[in-house]
């Protein structure tokens, strides 16, 4: 892996761990494993400070640095998450967030104004971290003297557990203090990134009083220390003294030969070091007795090279090793495990597989209407089992771009957290049908309008709780969103229990504002769409969240661009339902063929609704006013040989496809039914991409086109020309 | 700084801070107090800092008087002697009774 790739990793690991942070931080309240919560926002944290690091961002080193400091604190209890702290982490989360984003090519490049951001958020921390320091020194005295006073007994009764520790030995240089560093501070760092379970302070290099330099530093310590850091993050604690010192890590179960490495090169007084190592629990005695005479053997026969085979070829010792092998075995079976989840793999490469594969369906029925053509059994049965595969092959493709909602529903919680308390409402966010699945391009398409549904429910939905009071409702209002499937696609709603729009008021704005006549007759659904016109806001009071008149008509636009719509349910004073429709998936669909003289179309498969004869019985459509009674229902219809002009010969027999979008029916009047058919949306040319009643085209196996109906466009249309021909026909009736 | 002779020996009292600035003036005090004595007391009340080169000096006393025979204690440990000797894991070394201020922000101090 080049280190560009390695950094386009960080940047996705870095968005998926922030997003992960928030999660917990926001479900912290309701969460029941609370440790394992803090756990995993301080690993995030934690993560994304080591990447950092390798990319050489000490901005975002440094900032996060502090936050794992505050969050290290909370992990060893010296102070609780409380909803101070969680707000305050979830803005350090942002900014975080937001470095990540500022990286330009090697530098985070924050704005003036975000540093001053940062300062105020390192102030904040900072507040915890100097509370927990006195309390620390407290402790120092409390806690940890259980350590320290009963050392022989804790040690003991840890004995067992002594290997799963680091063991760090460090001596320090003469010069070390003359260079202006403590070593104390050290130790008291290295206390940050774990707990020293114990330490031993080796004074055997303090010279006589009268030799002693006072500036000199003659100090070594041994420590056994439980912590989760790696080893280079145990290095880096004494980097800066790391020329001027002596330094030893040891992993958790390290091998015996390592700790003889240790008791050679850093102290010749091997009787003394072993005893410390004792004493600090990292060694047992009958470990260190074993080793003491392995190491004598070794020495005696004069191979000291060989320490390392020896041990192994001790009994002993090769139990130690093959613990610490076992050990790393399970831990990468793990990460392997981890891996086998899930799969990272680039979006343009699924994009091509699925391009390819549209190829494929196209080729396949090619081959399909050729076999068929020769008449040849056999042929024809094997061009059909490849189309059946070519299908599974394109449904398990799509698949893979099929995601659930439930993480974009997710955000919300943060969403409606912040917004309703800037608003000082008390709001409680509901989540409905989080698994439904629908294409990845959609759902990234969908998350900004439905963020700016959701705020609206917020800020002109929700009542104040006052007005709430008044209402009689509880003082917690609520929002839902909620994701389903029907009839091939997916509907999102987004609902509240507040205010409910005010029809009349409405009304009057649009009036005022000259988007309709006054004397209009406008259905409820129509005056409920006013909403979605531009530069139409009834708010009072502009908030920064909403009430612009700008947005609404933007959210229509994009889903409108997702080849959806938007429906409107709403009750003055009870609440409001927007309904968002969406086509599941952007690229594949199971269409149903049909031909109007010798051109053919396609529909969704999934909204055809049953496919009748038009009979003559039926075809009372001349003047222009065009249904039919289907079983005691009015279904009117329309004509597609003369929506799209197409002249030619009328077939003997006309058929009627009936079509269901929403809650709306229409009949599409064709020549011939072709029956199903595996359709890949081509897009249409900009000259042809807002001809009504056509939303694509597709490529037949015969190499034809065929073009694709807007379904809803087209019913939409149908509606509209009744609704006219119906109140034109009311208003002659008038007349006369 | 006080040296002072009293009926139990003598007295080694440092007065501010015990760092790494101030360590080699310390160390020659403590060279006049430990020299032909029998008893040595160290008085920590007034130290305000210790660092390392602070804390060598008082387990270079201890050693030095354990070495000469000579019966040191040291006292009024404040709360930064305090930490350090606690960070160090050294108390058992010096084995003095430690007295434990009483400040009502200490919890647990005396568990």
């Amino acid at each position: 892996m080049n280190m560009e790739q390695a950094f386009q990793t960080f940047l996705a690991e870095s968005s998926e761990l922030l997003q992960d942070m928030e999660d917990k931080l926001l479900g912290f309240d309701s969460c029941d494993d609370c440790a394992e919560s803090v756990n995993s926002i301080f690993r995030a944290v934690h993560t994304i400070k080591g990447s950092a690091g390798l990319f050489g961002l000490d901005e975002i080193v440094a900032f996060t640095h502090v936050v794992e400091s505050v969050l290290d604190d909370v992990r060893s209890g010296s102070f609780v998450l409380d909803e101070q702290l969680i707000n305050l982490l979830l803005q350090c989360k942002d900014y975080i967030g937001k470095m990540v984003d500022s990286i330009d090519g090697e530098a985070v490049l924050m704005a003036p104004e975000d540093l001053t951001v940062q300062a105020v958020l390192e102030q904040a921390l900072g507040v915890y971290l100097n509370t927990e320091h006195s309390t620390a020194a407290t402790a120092l005295v409390g806690i940890d003297d259980a350590d320290t006073y009963q050392s022989v007994s804790v040690i003991e009764s840890d004995s067992a557990m002594a290997n799963e520790n680091w063991h760090i030995s460090v001596y320090f240089g003469t010069d070390v203090l003359r260079n202006g560093m403590d070593p104390l501070s050290f130790i008291r760092y290295l206390a940050t990134l774990g707990s020293i379970v114990h330490i031993e302070t080796v004074t055997d290099a303090l010279p006589g009083i009268e030799d002693m330099d006072a500036e000199s530093c003659y100090l070594g310590y041994e420590i056994n220390f439980h912590s989760s850091a790696s080893k280079s993050q145990i290095e880096e604690v004494f980097e800066f003294v790391r020329e001027d010192c002596q330094l030893k890590i040891l992993p958790p179960y390290a091998k015996v030969s390592e700790f003889i490495d240790v008791i050679d090169t850093i102290q010749n007084d091997e009787l003394r070091l072993g005893e410390i190592l004792v004493r600090c629990g990292t060694l047992t005695q009958r470990e260190l007795d074993n080793l003491l005479e392995m190491q004598h053997a070794v020495k005696e026969g004069g191979t000291h090279r060989l320490i390392g085979e020896i041990v192994v070829e001790d009994g002993l010792a090769s139990s130690e090793v093959v613990t610490a092998a076992l050990h790393k075995q399970a831990q990468g079976k793990k990460a392997k495990e981890k891996q086998a989840q899930t799969v990272r793999v680039d979006a343009e490469k699924l994009d091509h597989l699925i391009n390819l594969i549209g190829e494929l369906v196209i080729a396949g029925a090619g081959v399909e209407s050729e076999a068929h053509l020769t008449g040849i059994g056999n042929l024809m049965e094997s061009a059909q089992t490849m189309t059946r595969l070519v299908e599974e092959v394109r449904e398990s493709a799509l698949n893979l771009r099929m995601v659930q909602i439930g993480e974009t529903f997710n955000r919300f919680f943060r969403v409606v957290r912040d917004v309703s308390k800037e608003l000082g409402k008390d709001i409680d966010l509901h989540i409905d049908g989080a698994d439904t699945e629908l294409d990845k391009t959609v759902i990234e398409k969908i998350s900004d309008p439905l963020m700016h549904l959701v705020r609206n429910s917020i800020d002109h939905g929700i009542e104040s709780p006052a007005l709430r009071a008044q209402r009689n409702k509880p003082a917690t209002g609520n929002v839902k969103l909620n994701a389903y499937h029907e009839s091939g696609t997916i509907v999102i709603e987004v609902s509240d229990d507040g205010g409910g729009l005010n029809r009349e008021k409405i009304l009057q704005k649009a009036i005022a504002n000259g988007l309709v006549s006054a004397e209009a007759e406008l259905s409820v659904q129509d005056i409920n769409k006013l909403i979605f016109e531009a530069g139409f806001s009834t708010a009072e009071a502009i908030s920064n969240i909403s009430g612009r008149g700008v947005g609404m008509d933007v959210v229509r636009r994009n889903i409108e661009a997702l080849r959806g719509t938007v429906e409107i349910d709403s009750e003055y004073t009870v609440g409001t339902t927007i309904r968002i429709r969406l086509p599941l998936t952007l690229a594949i669909i199971d269409g149903f063929m049909m031909k109007v003289g010798d051109a053919f179309y396609v529909v969704p498969l999934d909204i055809v609704e049953e496919c009748i004869e038009l009979n003559t019985n039926h075809n009372v459509g001349h003047d222009g006013r065009s249904y039919i009674n289907l079983r005691g229902e009015v279904l009117p219809f329309i004509r597609l040989g003369d929506y799209f002009s197409k002249t030619g010969g009328s077939a003997k027999r006309e058929n009627i496809v009936v079509i269901k979008y929403g809650s709306l029916k229409a009949g599409f009047v064709v020549d011939e039914l072709m029956g199903e058919f595996q359709t890949v949306i081509k897009p249409l040319g900009p000259l042809f991409e807002r001809v009504p009643g056509i939303s694509g085209s597709t490529i037949l196996g015969s190499g034809e086109v065929a073009l694709i109906l807007d379904a809803s466009s087209l019913i939409h249309l149908v509606m509209q020309r009744d609704g006219k021909a119906i109140s034109a026909a009311a208003k002659q009736s008038a007349l006369h | 700084m006080n040296r002072s002779q009293d009926s139990a020996g003598q007295v080694f009292s440092p007065q501010g801070d015990l760092t790494i600035y101030t360590a080699q003036q310390h160390k020659e005090q403590l060279l006049l107090a430990i020299n032909n004595q029998t008893t040595l007391q160290i008085n920590l009340a007034e130290v305000t800092d210790i660092d390392t080169a602070g804390l060598q000096l008082l387990i270079l006393a201890k050693r030095e008087s354990m070495r000469r025979n000579i019966a040191m204690s040291i006292s009024g440990h404040t709360r930064v002697v305090l930490d350090v000797i606690e960070l160090c894991n050294l108390s058992g070394f010096f084995g003095d009774p430690v007295f434990i201020p009483s400040d009502p922000s200490d919890k647990g101090t005396l568990a």
